[in-house]
């Protein structure tokens, strides 16, 4: 195998370790909030036995024993002998912390952690449990990773073989096994098929492995070996004999063999037979499907009894997830989006009454139904993004002794991949600033009056065509004496200058404002915010601040979505469709006559049951066949809600429809358009433009005034 | 002629007509000529911006290049084309008036146009003759053949205008 393909394989499996960690982090969060229920302690078990089953394959030493150490403790847990009570799962967060940067190390993020002490930890956990003999610490020396890279067959053993390790299945028969008899050495027979050899496999290389556990081969089996013009060099013929210490767990010989082609033949087995029963050779897989017999003086029951548990979670990982190119998806979506047009021209096309006869309509429902799916394909849960936050809050909680309760909403909001892992450094920089220079000190806190232990909010939402995803603290707010001065200072803005409160919070985002030199002398925030805001800006966006001192400070990043699913109704505006996102719409009138009053030529308003709203019409704002007003009786009203200005009305022709639609981004080629947050293609393969709700609201509140104020010093 | 012009080259260049003009445009920009189909107009963009269009999924801009390069608008018929031009990776649609051809034009041949006080070339890069094989183009075609201005295609890019506008 090339190194390429290598590090492909390798890359894949850095993701799932990412995934795993998620799912464990969320496992041991609700463990640590009293959440234990069987399930929970289960997933989180096998995300860790998937990352240690991967750092073994690709030779992560320290991970692997790592993850080997915790995976022993969580196997307790699951087995109850550790209770799974708030108080372990908040040490296990601890050790999973642990886990998390040997994960990072392992890709090459970070430096190795130290890990010493929650190796310790883990340990006293097991002791605790009523073993006499840490496994940890033999495995610390003793397990090493197969270098199965050199086999070839890696990523797809890693998640299935993997489970059959009897390890997972009823340690406690086999280590009690072990334990009996340990001063046995284990004798162990080896022939590779011709499969494995075929997929590559180097027996030396397995050989060499089994030698650094301290095995030493005794025999070289030739019987097999025909005459050299019978000799099929493709196949393997050899086999071979070693021996290794007793004190080498079954598990770790185990985990030798996992890489080798199905149908290679392996047996291991004690060499003493004082207990003759157990020395027999107990075929573990009757049916022979895996071909791989092991001889185990482990309880047959158990072991059979483990098999199918692990069948069961090997076709779960399996179900899980395909990883594929982001780029792959687009094209996918594009084309589905050209399929669904081509439907609709054909359909434009036939005659109505031929419909039927070619199932015109059975191919349209099948066009949406895979267009629905390929669309929902390239959105992802901000949740992905969120997962990290949790534990940079635990860890600045640590290291600034403040408590800080963290509060999450909208996980569930549906974001482009791109996005999420675009926004990853950003938001670890907000949180970090808020708690460490929005918060106060517990003590501050309390003789200021607030609850001792600090809050922070970390939310996101889906506006139209961008992603609001907020960063808020009840801190102290921003200090804007000492910003004016440091600005000042650094020759951002003029002594003289005269900048309102808004103006003031936004200095803190201007490029060298903040160096390493002044984020001690800043009260307030400073660390990286230009950083931050450059990454915001770079996907897009802007970040806006608003800051009440003494209350609390947010940050708003408002980013673009590149391509995200919208809700909409589809509109006619002077022979136009527009969009207008079904999450701003409240309802939508056909006004009676009278309903619609003038104030004045201008500006118009709706009785809406005894409340005057303002109507706005979409046409004037756009400049559209002003000379051909209708009446408002031949218009539909839609009432729409903005966070800015409250309910307005807008005036449009006719509601077309209702549907999802791919939002596509309008700046490409053109500046941000007022009034518009990007466009669509609807199923007939025109466009149609999707009104951005706020901008409107706001220009129609503003009448003719200054129709978009500008965030952020730099624009 | 320039003064030490580099090696000369054959370059490949699509010629079609505007407000009676032949203009020449880098094979190489090129992405694809479609007929001309009436774009989504968009609001609050200069006149010039003609609207969206869907160009297999995506959301392309289509220009009037008549009204881009200063010239009265075109007035659309049958044989009125789109040229989508690849503008630093992202694609855009010119309105002309009409297709013409393809031609080889060796650099050498290439003047720049001549500095006019208070005339806007500067999205001409270079004016060349060529002598059409064309007998219908709507021009006449005589022994000294036509001048084609060529376009500089990145001056084209609609960002760059509307920054030099802010």
């Amino acid at each position: 195998m090339s190194n390429n393909e290598l590090d492909e394989i390798q890359a894949i499996f850095f993701e799932e370790c990412t995934e795993g960690l998620a799912t464990a982090e969320a496992g041991l969060s609700a463990m640590a909030s009293g959440d234990a229920s069987q399930d929970v302690i289960a997933g989180v078990f096998r995300a860790v036995h998937s990352i240690k089953g991967g750092a073994g394959a690709f030779g992560h030493d320290a991970l692997l024993a790592f993850s080997h150490a915790f995976e022993n403790v969580l196997d307790k847990v699951r087995a109850g002998d550790i209770p799974a009570n708030a108080e372990i799962g908040q040490r296990l967060l601890a050790a999973f912390d642990v886990l998390a940067d040997h994960v990072n190390a392992a890709i090459g993020r970070c430096d190795m952690p130290d890990d010493h002490q929650a190796r310790t930890m883990l340990d006293s956990l097991l002791e605790a449990a009523g073993r006499d003999a840490p496994i940890a610490e033999a495995d610390r020396t003793a397990a090493v990773a197969p270098e199965a890279d050199d086999f070839g067959f890696v990523p797809v053993v890693a998640t299935s073989l993997d489970f059959d390790t009897p390890d997972g299945a009823d340690p406690d028969a086999a280590a009690l096994a072990d334990r009996e008899a340990d001063d046995r050495p284990w004798i162990i027979t080896f022939s590779p098929s011709r499969a494995a050899m075929a997929n590559g496999a180097e027996p030396l290389l397995l050989i060499r492995e089994l030698e650094r556990m301290g095995a030493s081969v005794v025999a070289a089996d030739a019987d097999t070996l025909p005459p050299l013009r019978e000799l099929d060099p493709e196949q393997s013929y050899i086999g071979w004999t070693l021996t290794i210490s007793g004190a080498v767990d079954q598990s770790e010989i185990e985990e030798c063999f996992d890489f080798v082609a199905p149908d290679s033949r392996v047996e291991y087995r004690r060499n003493v037979p004082e207990t003759p029963d157990r020395s027999d050779a107990v075929e573990a897989d009757p049916a022979g499907s895996t071909g791989l017999h092991l001889v185990s003086d482990a309880d047959p029951a158990a072991r059979t009894g483990g098999t199918s548990t692990a069948d069961i979670k090997a076709a779960e990982t399996a179900s899980q997830t395909i990883r594929i190119d982001v780029t792959r998806l687009d094209m996918l979506l594009n084309l589905v989006g050209e399929l669904v047009i081509r439907n609709s021209i054909l359909t434009d096309r036939l005659p109505p009454e031929e419909h039927e006869k070619v199932e015109l309509p059975q191919l349209g429902r099948l066009t949406r139904e895979i267009q629905d799916n390929v669309m929902s394909l390239r959105a992802q849960p901000i949740r992905q993004a969120f997962s990290r936050v949790p534990r940079i809050v635990r860890e600045l909680c640590a290291t600034t002794e403040k408590q800080v309760n963290l509060e999450v909403q909208g996980e569930t909001t549906e974001v482009d991949k791109s996005v999420i892992e675009k926004i990853g450094e950003p938001l670890t920089h907000m949180i970090r600033n808020a708690i460490d220079h929005g918060l106060e000190s517990p003590d501050e806190r309390a003789a200021a009056g607030k609850n001792p232990i600090g809050t922070v909010r970390l939310s996101a939402e889906q506006k139209g065509a961008r992603i609001v995803i907020r960063v808020s603290d009840d801190g102290r707010g921003i200090d804007r004496e000492r910003v004016r001065q440091k600005a000042i200072e650094k020759g951002i803005i003029g002594a003289d200058a005269s900048l309102s409160d808004d103006e003031i919070d936004n200095l803190i985002c201007a490029p060298g404002f903040s160096t390493a030199e002044t984020i001690s002398n800043i009260s307030g925030r400073g660390v990286g915010m230009d950083v931050v805001r450059t990454n915001v800006e770079a996907l897009g966006g802007r970040i806006d601040i608003f800051s009440t001192p003494g209350q609390g400070t947010s940050f708003t990043m408002v980013l673009p979505l590149t391509l995200a699913i919208l809700d909409g109704m589809i509109v006619q505006l002077a022979g136009q469709r527009y969009v207008v996102p079904l999450s701003h719409v409240i309802e939508s009138i056909s006004p009676q006559p009278g309903q619609v009053k003038a104030l004045s030529p201008r500006s118009e308003v709706i009785d809406l049951r005894g409340n005057y709203v303002p109507v706005c019409r979409v046409s004037d704002l756009f400049g559209l066949h002003a000379n051909d007003r209708r009446s408002p009786e031949e218009s539909l009203v839609i009432i729409v809600e903005s966070e800015i200005a409250g309910c307005i009305g807008l005036m449009v022709d006719s509601i077309d429809d209702r549907r999802e639609l791919v939002v596509k981004s309008l700046d490409q080629h053109l500046y941000p358009i007022s009034g518009l947050s990007g466009a669509t293609i609807l199923g007939d393969g025109s466009i149609a433009l999707i009104l951005d709700i706020d901008a409107l609201v706001s220009s129609a509140q503003a009448a003719g005034g200054s129709k978009f104020t500008l965030k952020g010093v730099a624009a | 002629m320039t003064q030490e012009a580099p090696a000369a080259q054959d370059l490949k260049f699509v010629t079609f007509s505007l407000s009676g003009q032949m203009f020449g445009i880098a094979m190489t920009a090129l992405v694809e000529i479609r007929e001309w189909e009436e774009p989504t107009p968009l609001p609050g963009v200069p006149s010039y911006v003609r609207g969206v269009t869907n160009l297999r999924g995506n959301v392309v801009p289509v220009v009037g290049l008549a009204e881009r390069l200063g010239w009265p608008p075109s007035v659309t018929h049958a044989r009125s084309c789109i040229l989508v031009v690849n503008l630093d990776g992202k694609q855009a649609g010119f309105l002309v008036d009409e297709m013409n051809d393809i031609v080889s034009i060796s650099t050498a041949d290439v003047q720049p146009p001549p500095a006019l006080d208070g005339a806007d070339t500067s999205m001409i890069y270079g004016l060349v003759r060529v002598f059409d094989r064309n007998s219908d183009t709507g021009t006449k075609t005589d022994d000294r053949g036509v001048m084609v201005s060529l376009i500089d295609v990145a001056a084209l890019s609609l960002t760059r205008d509307l920054d030099a506008a802010a």
